[in-house]
């Protein structure tokens, strides 16, 4: 062979060496530099989370209460880090979804829409009552068929406390409801006696756990249990069925392994972050695994699991049997924080709880405004949502919560139907006190920047709830950092910064004119009173063919490594 | 020159093959938000697991479902003491709970200081919407080593050990007719049988005369029979922060066998709860008088007699410690809030024993001072660790009741 030719054979071997190599490097590296998800995709920010998959195959289950108060007394389920909520789109809200509808706080909603709840259902038709089911549970109740073959909860009222119980579970109903809950429909019903007819195939639980045929004395024993008015008749809440197959609660922790679209943990859910402050507001202390409902529903041809809360007749004054513990609200059942300085002090270590003073009106209970404290206010029993709640997901569910109006919060009182006209006006107005106090300290602890809005002419605007509502002084200004921002890597080039009020932060110039191209910019406020509003929020837009849209928003893209705490998510400490 | 071209071929592949290869990672990215969600459901839709329960969870299931803590139903842990003085017993328990509500509970313990018991019991249905309660029971149990000190308020700290076995088969029923009012009664037939005790200490047939202790050796067989009524206005009989308890209670023992051993006991008590700062703070006032009287020729055996020292009553005094023919006792018990279901008390004993219903008076009391930490249900005390300090020292306490009930 030509040595040369050799040479030549030799130098085209590694030739196609080489382009055999760069080939499947192009086709390995290569991807994998592209395969970089964009930061925004052209559907953000989604305002409909869809649950994709088919789950009609997901099976109810049955849930310890006793497992989940230990769990979550004792232990700290759930991740052990603290990171954004994961359920929020890019601009960081809450999407629609099987979680979550956003109502009060994101559209207009009228008094006669939050009187009537989840629906049009206003309680079992009068005539003759079909009981079909005693429950066996702490408080009586049935399950009935009303005369228009309707299926309803029947809960009564335990004796001596007609209205609290039941009125409270009709009135935090509407208000979650309002603020974006699935919930269960409730009415306030009477009840007379002789219009229960047992049905014929009615059972009750017995104590063994097993079941047998019904008899009158099943009735009459959850009728000596409740409270009896005057004229023979019983006031009652009314619970319409929920649609689809009831398949148990979820939990606050964790994912439901059977159900395909359930990806988030639930801790990281921004919607069950901020139930922390809706259930401050109305001293929720019970929101638990047992008192949620999931429901496999069908649409179209595909089935999802809906996810409810239920059972709010603990909540405002009421523990559902009665007056609530005066500690509700401020101590978890084992705070070994204050316990410890009671053991120590010869009982002389007086907490906050022990001296409050509450009202005397009927149907009201334990329940007030004056002594509310929105940040250290905790529930029962741990909440692994509500201890991973960061500052975003606090003022998420403030800024909702101011949408409820004093007309809405009016509106949802009446709801519950109670008969003295000065207790339905105390309750509206500590509502009304307790969700200011709420607005004034999760609005104000971080910077409030909301819903900027770049025009064209490169005018941004924005909103500062904090201040639109009240609760703090306009900041002295705003700030601007802008800019390029670049959707396939992510990185960023500077293009200025600018200064002015919310109305008028002017852009610097050379902004991009093209479509597709984004912006990020760092707002900050200028506050002495507020120093953490000095650390900026960081709002994208993209331009679009009529200018700039905004799709992303971060609260806290410098939020510090987080751990779950006492109350919310607090700082990992190094 | 030449050395290069293998380079300016390799980059020209590497470009061709961006443009014309369709990067296959790629090719299944999503496209859009929806997308990304829908292809994680998608992956997880593979992988779907059934929901499933660990141990702990299944068995506080399983529990919650036999009705809960407070419903023993199938086998279960008992835990607790068998009789002053026993120490923390341990033992297997059966409950059967049946459709109409009535409950048997059959059970067995052994303590650490070698006390036993086994007992079945039975509670028939609530009657009258629960105003009424009716239950029995067959017991035995055997204690092997009780202190017998003395009779009498200065008796010297010289213990001796007896032992006593009793049997018994009672019945008997509560009602609460109206509120606030207790009415009881019972009936049973007893039998002791007491003697010495394998201890290193002297046993009473060694160290007391019949004379000085009456029951000496006795192995009396009882029908014991009682009354009792009382206005309680406490929220629980085992655990309350407020009400008042004033009770009496009558008991005849009918001894059985040969022997002179019968008498009657009358039970006395008025207790009450003051509630401070919503109940956070809790006063617990009491006095309690027993009194025994005996006909002719007729004697209380001493394990029979009223008592005081131990974990109920005159806590800074060993168990047993004083006895006599009758007895009174007043506590002072200032209990405080610690967290739910915990509560620490700062407690004052002070009481007697005499041979004269007449000296159950407030002179030369026995008295102690104490502290404890208390476990407790919403109506019923579960733990007492408690330290108690009188003249002849100090104790360490751990009681499974209320001090008074």
């Amino acid at each position: 062979m030509n040595p040369i030719n050799l040479r030549s054979s030799c130098r085209r071997g590694t030739q196609v060496a080489a382009a055999l190599a760069a080939v499947c490097a192009a086709t390995v590296i290569l991807p994998a530099q592209t395969r970089r998800a964009p930061t925004f995709y052209h559907d953000d920010p989604v305002t409909t989370a869809v649950d994709s998959q088919d789950a009609s195959n997901v099976e109810s289950r049955e849930l310890s209460l006793y497992y989940d108060a230990i769990i979550n007394l004792f232990g700290r389920p759930g991740k052990p880090q603290v990171e954004r909520a994961a359920s929020v789109n890019t601009i960081d809200e809450v999407p629609d979804s099987s979680w979550f509808v956003n109502r009060a706080g994101s559209k207009p909603l009228t008094s006669e829409e939050v009187l009537r709840g989840p629906d049009d259902d206003r309680g079992p038709a009068e005539g003759t009552w079909m009981v079909n089911w005693k429950s066996n549970g702490v408080s009586p109740g049935f399950t009935i068929t009303d005369s228009a073959g309707k299926r309803y909860f029947i809960k009564f009222a335990p004796p001596r406390e007609p209205e609290l119980g039941t009125a409270t579970e009709v009135i935090v109903t509407r208000l979650f409801h309002a603020l974006g809950y699935h919930v269960p429909q409730a009415n306030i019903s009477m009840l007379r006696p002789a219009d229960l007819v047992i049905a014929p195939d009615a059972r009750a639980r017995t104590r063994t756990g097993g079941t047998r045929p019904m008899n009158r004395s099943d009735i009459d024993e959850q009728l000596s249990r409740a409270h009896r008015n005057p004229d023979g008749t019983y006031r009652v809440v009314a619970g319409s069925g929920l649609p689809g197959r009831a398949i148990e609660g979820f939990k606050y922790e964790g994912t439901r392994p059977d159900d395909p679209n359930d990806v988030i943990p639930h801790e990281d859910r921004r919607e069950l972050r901020g139930l922390r402050v809706f259930s401050a507001w109305v001293n929720h202390t019970d929101a638990k695994a047992i008192n949620s409902l999931d429901t496999v529903v069908t649409d179209g041809d595909r089935s999802h699991v809906r996810h409810h809360l239920i059972d709010f007749n603990a909540a405002l004054g009421s523990a559902g049997i009665g007056k609530r513990e005066r500690r509700d609200g401020y101590e978890y059942l084992a705070d070994t924080g204050p316990a410890k300085r009671a053991l120590l002090a010869f009982g002389f270590y007086i907490r906050p709880w022990m001296t409050v003073e509450y009202p005397s009106y009927r149907g009201v209970g334990r329940f007030e405004a004056e002594r509310f404290e929105p940040e250290t206010w905790r529930p029962r029993v741990p909440n692994p949502a509500y201890v991973r709640s960061r500052a975003d997901d606090t003022f998420w569910a403030a800024r909702k919560l101011l949408g409820m109006t004093d007309e809405l919060v009016r509106a949802a009182v009446r709801a519950g139907r109670l008969t003295d006209p000065q207790a339905e006006e105390f309750l509206a107005s500590a509502l009304m006190e307790r969700r200011d106090k709420i607005g004034r300290v999760f609005l104000t602890r971080v910077n409030p920047i909301a819903d900027p809005a770049l025009a064209a002419d490169g005018t941004l605007k924005l909103v500062n709830p904090a201040v639109q509502y009240g609760f703090a002084q306009a900041p002295a200004g705003y700030r601007a950092v802008w800019h390029r921002f670049d959707n396939a890597t992510g990185e960023v080039s500077s293009l200025g910064e600018s200064d002015g009020d919310a109305d008028a932060l002017r852009a610097p110039s050379g902004l991009p004119t093209e479509a597709g191209s984004f912006l990020r910019v760092d707002l900050s406020a200028v506050s002495d009173a507020h120093p953490s509003w000095k650390a900026p929020v960081h709002a994208y837009f993209r331009r679009g063919a009529d200018g700039w849209r905004l799709v992303g928003f971060d609260r806290m893209p410098d939020a510090p490594a987080m751990k779950p705490g006492t109350v919310g998510a607090e700082p990992i400490r190094k | 020159m030449a050395a290069s071209r293998p380079w300016r071929v390799c980059v020209g592949f590497v470009l061709l093959a961006c443009v014309i290869l369709p990067p296959p990672a790629l090719a299944q990215s999503p496209g859009s938000r929806a997308e990304a969600l829908a292809a994680e459901q998608e992956e997880k839709s593979r992988n779907l697991q059934p929901y499933k329960r660990n141990i702990f969870e299944r068995r506080l299931l399983e529990i919650e479902e036999a009705g809960g803590f407070a419903v023993v139903r199938g086998p279960f842990v008992t835990f607790g003491d068998i009789k002053q003085s026993s120490g923390v017993a341990l033992g297997p328990a059966y409950g059967k709970l049946f459709d109409n509500g009535s409950v048997l509970i059959a059970k067995g313990a052994y303590s650490i200081r070698n006390f036993k018991m086994v007992q079945l019991s039975a509670a028939a249905p609530p009657i009258a919407r629960g105003r009424v309660t009716l239950g029995g029971r067959v017991r035995w149990q055997d204690a092997p080593q009780l202190a017998a000190y003395a009779l009498g308020q200065e008796s010297p700290r010289t213990r001796a050990d007896f032992s006593e076995a009793r049997s018994e088969l009672s019945a008997q029923v509560e009602a609460r007719p109206i509120k606030f009012l207790r009415l009881g009664a019972g009936a049973g037939y007893e039998r002791y049988d007491t003697g010495g005790a394998q201890t290193n200490r002297s046993s009473v047939e060694d160290l007391f005369t019949p004379a000085e202790m009456p029951g000496i050796a006795a192995d009396p067989d009882y029908v014991h029979t009682f009354v009792s009524a009382g206005i309680d206005s406490r929220p629980g009989t085992g655990y309350s922060r407020s009400g008042t308890l004033l009770q009496a209670s009558l008991h005849d023992y009918r001894q059985q066998n040969t022997g002179p051993y019968s008498f009657q006991r009358v039970d006395g008590i008025a207790r009450q709860l003051i509630p401070i700062l919503h109940g956070n703070w809790v006063l617990d006032l009491s006095v309690r008088t027993s009194s025994t009287t005996v006909d002719a020729g007729q004697e209380v055996p001493f394990f029979l007699l009223p008592d005081l020292g131990g974990s109920g009553e005159l806590r800074g005094y060993s168990a047993y410690r004083f006895r006599d023919r009758h007895s009174i006792i007043f506590t002072g018990e200032y209990r405080w809030y610690v967290q739910e279901f915990v509560d620490m008390a700062l407690f004052y004993d002070a009481g007697k024993v005499t041979s004269r219903r007449g000296d159950l008076d407030f002179n030369r009391l026995k008295s102690n001072v104490g502290l404890g930490l208390r476990f407790h249900g919403p109506q019923t005390t579960l733990l007492r660790i408690e330290v108690a300090r009188g003249d002849e020292g100090l104790r360490l306490i751990f009681g499974f009741s209320a001090p008074i009930r």
